[in-house]
């Protein structure tokens, strides 16, 4: 609703100039070119009246004439007046001294008062102020420590996933190896039927050497089983391991499970 | 933090822990390397037989073996306690097979231990078996079995014989047909029959005990039965026209045949007890070279039915007939495989005959073997092989295959024709 105190004026004044020009074209330029016969204005007449202030005046002389009435008597007066009031005035001075210097005592004491306020204020202040800075410090350095941390561990969590999927992938490749090698090994006795499975945990050592076979679960085939851990065997060092980092060696492929499943038997 | 790092950590550790799973789903099946040490044997004279050369052929002729030549080997252990694994392992054998004979009242005497070199251990431990001096053959043959059975998980049927006829065809003096048996190496042949008119389809009983087989010495086919042991022949047919093809069922107490005693060939049964004959199959049409199946509930057979011949199977309750082979425009002879899942046959393929496998269940047709003028298939008890009849060198001989077409062999030449072998059972 402001703007319509703030527009009033500007419309009254733009309102009005454009009347003056409306009214100045309309008879002003009008009159002078259709109508060139001046137009003569009647003056109004102002009817002033003058007013005098004379009760001053008579109020003054009255006033005058009690003083001087009884000169004497009031001189006396006066005297004792003075003298009182001179005590007065005195005892008013010392009265005022004493409450002054009270005052300024007591103004000095409050300046000091007021100073040390002040100063402890200031102090405070300062005080409060160092603290806040100190904490709002605290707290960047606080904010700055855990996106640092989140980095790192963001970091730190890319950085394992990266190994994981390295590692993933080498195991991978050394699995492949591994069942690449068994396969051209394996030779299955004719009794072998697809659908038939053997499950061997063989347990190697780092540089590839198979320290143990041992069947987990049987196909029920006593040919077929010792068929799969004869392929095992006849390799007896998977030397494609040796290579291997010693981490890797460790979470996976110190004991491996093998399960023979054959896929490329006719019967 | 720390916990957390700690809980990452396991995170990232535990499935790494995890135990590692390699699938393993295919293999290359080389025969199986196997040494057999030459048989211990402390007599003065040499042993009538070379009992390990005979096993080792054995092995070698499965296909399933590749004997370590005996030059290559580094030592001869009798006994197990000789035995250095280190020295196989060296040659690449994979297996070894250590035997000592010795002879006490006029019998052999065999120990023998077979020994997984890869392992180092024994998968059979001293082995015994005894014959007499005749029977080293058997005793060798024994032991290949046993070898073959456990190293193949197949019983071995090497301890088999097969009959087969050999048929001499001159052009001066009258032809002569022999019927003939002999080891299933081919080894120990021995004249059955002799006839000047020709002998057809010889085939065992399931006991191994009788054959019968089609001799046309009445100078038309008859089928006979005859006693191995005892030489005793019976004549079981004498009808007019064809009297042909006798197939044992599998509890031998029937026989099925061919009769075209009312027209045309048919197939019929015999009951061997109450000699009762009945007749399978009406068809104007030649029904011809019945074979049981392996459940002796129904009989397969070769039919023009369908315009070319083509293998049909009846079921004996019913009567109901049910065409078996689909696959090209010729296919017959017949005969199923004791577990019923294979059916072999002779197959026509542009021009040529073939040996042809049928898996029953898949219905898939494979060719086994190479050469044209393939007859007469015959399946071993162990199903693992087949023998068929075939020319080499421009006469008949014998030769075999395994059922999945990976060995062939001939069998040693004879003279004269070899055809329509017969395979023998299990004796025991």
């Amino acid at each position: 609703m402001n703007w319509r105190s703030l527009y009033t004026l500007p419309v009254i004044i733009s309102v009005g100039l454009h009347l003056i020009l409306v009214l100045a074209v309309t008879i002003g330029w009008e009159s002078s070119t259709i109508d060139p016969k001046p137009r003569v204005f009647k003056p109004n007449v102002v009817q002033a009246k003058l007013v005098e202030l004379k009760a001053k005046d008579t109020a003054e002389p009255a006033q005058k004439k009690t003083n001087v009435i009884d000169l004497t008597k009031k001189r006396e007066l006066e005297q004792q007046k003075a003298a009182a009031a001179k005590k007065a005035k005195e005892e008013a001075a010392r009265k005022a001294r004493v409450q002054r210097e009270k005052k300024a005592k007591a103004e000095a004491e409050a300046e000091r008062k007021r100073k040390l306020e002040e100063q402890r204020q200031a102090e405070a202040e300062a005080k409060r102020r160092a603290e806040k800075a100190a904490r709002e410090k605290a707290e960047r350095e606080r904010q700055e420590r855990i996106a640092q941390e989140r980095l790192d561990e963001a970091m730190r969590k890319e950085e394992q996933q990266h190994q994981a999927e390295l590692a993933e992938a080498q195991s991978q490749s050394y699995v492949n190896m591994i069942a690449a090698r068994i396969e051209q090994n394996w030779s299955r006795p004719p009794s072998a039927r697809r659908g038939m499975q053997v499950e061997l945990l063989i347990q190697l050592v780092p540089t590839g050497q198979v320290v143990n076979v041992t069947i987990t679960k049987s196909s029920g085939n006593a040919a077929f089983d010792r068929s799969a851990e004869q392929a095992v065997r006849r390799i007896d060092r998977f030397t494609e391991l040796k290579n291997m980092q010693p981490e890797l060696f460790e979470q996976n492929f110190r004991q491996l499970r093998l399960v023979f499943n054959p896929k490329d038997l006719r019967l | 933090m720390r916990k957390l790092l700690a809980l990452l950590f396991c995170c990232f550790v535990s499935p790494a822990f995890a135990q590692l799973t390699i699938e393993i789903t295919q293999g290359v099946d080389n025969p199986t390397r196997i040494a057999v040490v030459p048989m211990g044997w402390g007599g003065s004279s040499p042993l009538p037989e070379d009992v390990s050369e005979i096993v080792s052929a054995d092995l070698q002729r499965s296909g399933q073996f590749d004997p370590v030549p005996r030059t290559s080997m580094l030592s001869f252990p009798t006994k197990p306690e000789d035995v250095f694994y280190r020295d196989w392992r060296a040659m690449g054998a994979e297996y070894l097979l250590v035997s000592s004979a010795e002879q006490r009242g006029g019998r052999y005497f065999v120990r023998y231990d077979v020994f997984d070199v890869l392992a180092q251990r024994k998968v059979i431990s001293a082995g015994k078996v005894d014959g007499s001096p005749e029977q080293l053959r058997d005793i060798a043959h024994h032991i290949s079995d046993k070898v073959y059975e456990k190293i193949t998980g197949i019983r071995g049927a090497f301890s088999t014989q097969v009959l087969y006829v050999e048929a001499f065809q001159h052009e001066q003096k009258a032809d002569n047909f022999r019927l003939m048996l002999a080891d299933a190496d081919g080894a120990r042949s021995r004249l059955l029959l002799e006839s000047d008119q020709p002998l057809l389809s010889p085939t065992w009983s399931p006991d191994g005990r009788e054959i019968a087989y089609v001799s046309f010495e009445t100078t038309r086919p008859a089928i006979f039965m005859q006693n191995l042991a005892t030489g005793q022949r019976e004549q079981l047919t004498n009808f007019t026209g064809l009297n042909g093809a006798p197939a044992f069922s599998p509890d031998g107490d029937k026989l099925a045949m061919v009769l075209s005693k009312d027209g045309n060939p048919e197939i019929y049964t015999l009951d061997l007890r109450t000699r009762q004959f009945t007749r399978v199959t009406n068809h104007y049409a030649i029904d011809t070279e019945p074979s049981w199946t392996a459940d002796g509930e129904g009989v397969v057979f070769t039919s023009n039915r369908g315009g070319k011949p083509q293998i049909y199977k009846v079921t004996l309750a019913s009567g109901r007939v049910e065409r078996l082979t689909f696959d090209g425009e010729y296919n017959a002879r017949g005969r199923v495989s004791k577990d019923g899942k294979t059916l072999v046959m002779v197959h026509q393929r542009q021009g040529v005959f073939h040996i042809a496998a049928q898996d029953l269940t898949t219905g898939t047709l494979r060719i086994l073997t190479e050469t044209n003028l393939d007859e007469s298939p015959t399946i071993a008890p162990n199903g693992a092989m087949l023998l068929y009849a075939t020319r080499f060198g421009g006469k008949g001989i014998l030769a075999a295959v395994s059922l999945d077409a990976g060995t062939k062999y001939r069998l040693p030449s004879k003279q004269g024709d070899v055809r329509e072998p017969a395979w023998s059972p299990f004796f025991n």
